[in-house]
């Protein structure tokens, strides 16, 4: 009976010993920092801007909204920024001959590892004018040029449009 | 006869001041920066469909990447990256063949010795058939320094549906 008890304590210790193991353990999970990323935005109107369709010399009238939005994160020894870059149009043109009405919604993204504190890209945005009618498609291509940093900046511009068909 | 010697003397300066002037603009021209190439083939890789009425589509052809840079008078270089497909394409469903030819520009300015993004290259891949076109996003990994060095890797293919010609 007594070495009945005394093996009963002995594993109690046991036990006790590895919940006790185990308990930090378990909540320390619950206080680590979970990674955080913080998105920046940025919405800049088109206004009225004029494209000529190089498809058939067409001025069309370019309404809507360029969206950028980017995060950035850094390396273990914060010697590299990753820059994660978005750039989305949301546009509507309307051919200023033919009343033909088009619609763009494209993005592209862009990752950009980098020891600068900014990113300064150009890049192209290829987006479909899509047609509301029995006009054929077109393709809008825009050169966005954004500059981004770790403080949350945001500038970016259309250096150039073009529209196309294919 | 003296009047003949001077108007004689008068044309032979102004041609010799002519000459003067193209040598300098032409000696003040600056050299074009060098340009570096890379071209990488893609052999069977399969695109991730995520069009509905789409289909995987295997790959073949080439990736064309090139660059040039300038430095500024404050150690900024100035990188312009181009990428370019030409890639054919069978269907793994439909056998329907695809080609795709398009290119992307691309530039960034830093202080570093060396570039390291990752962009898109997005292109219309036209069925040679009745199957739809669709419109193929190459995610590009892509490093270029000033010793002329470029590391380029097509990270992922997918398909998106439609495109400007649908």
């Amino acid at each position: 009976m007594l070495r009945y008890f005394t093996q009963l304590r002995g594993w109690l210790v046991v036990v006790l010993f590895a919940l006790l193991m185990c308990t930090p353990a378990a909540f320390g999970q619950g206080s680590q920092d979970p990674i955080s990323v913080v998105k920046y935005t940025q919405d800049t109107p088109v206004s009225n801007q004029m494209i000529v369709n190089e498809c058939n010399g067409e001025n069309v009238l370019m309404n809507g909204t360029m969206h950028f939005e980017y995060f950035f994160l850094t390396d273990a020894d914060a010697s590299f920024t990753i820059f994660n870059i978005s750039s989305t149009s949301r546009l509507t043109g309307i051919g200023q001959t033919t009343g033909a009405k088009y619609v763009a919604n494209d993005s592209t993204s862009t990752k950009d590892r980098t020891r600068d504190i900014a990113s300064n890209l150009t890049t192209t945005l290829k987006s479909k004018l899509v047609a509301q009618g029995p006009t054929p498609d077109m393709m809008l291509r825009q050169l966005l040029h954004v500059v981004v940093d770790r403080n949350g900046n945001i500038k970016a511009e259309i250096v150039k449009n073009n529209v196309s068909c294919k | 006869m003296l009047h003949s010697s001077r108007r004689l003397t008068v044309s032979l300066g102004v041609l010799f001041l002519a000459f003067a002037m193209c040598t300098a603009v032409a000696f003040g021209q600056a050299a074009p920066p060098a340009t570096y190439s890379h071209d990488a083939y893609l052999d069977n890789q399969v695109t991730v469909n995520n069009c509905s009425a789409g289909e995987p589509v295997a790959l073949n052809g080439t990736m064309h990447y090139s660059y040039q840079f300038t430095t500024d008078s404050s150690g900024v270089n100035h990188f312009a990256i181009t990428a370019a497909n030409n890639l054919s394409g069978v269907g793994q469903t439909t056998s329907t063949n695809y080609v795709a030819s398009d290119s992307d520009d691309y530039s960034s300015n830093t202080a570093d010795s060396s570039k390291d993004m990752t962009v898109q290259l997005s292109s219309d891949l036209k069925s040679q058939g009745s199957a739809p076109n669709m419109t193929l996003v190459q995610i590009l990994h892509l490093t270029v320094d000033t010793s002329g060095s470029i590391t380029a890797e097509v990270v992922s293919n997918t398909t998106n549906c439609g495109s400007s010609s649908n």
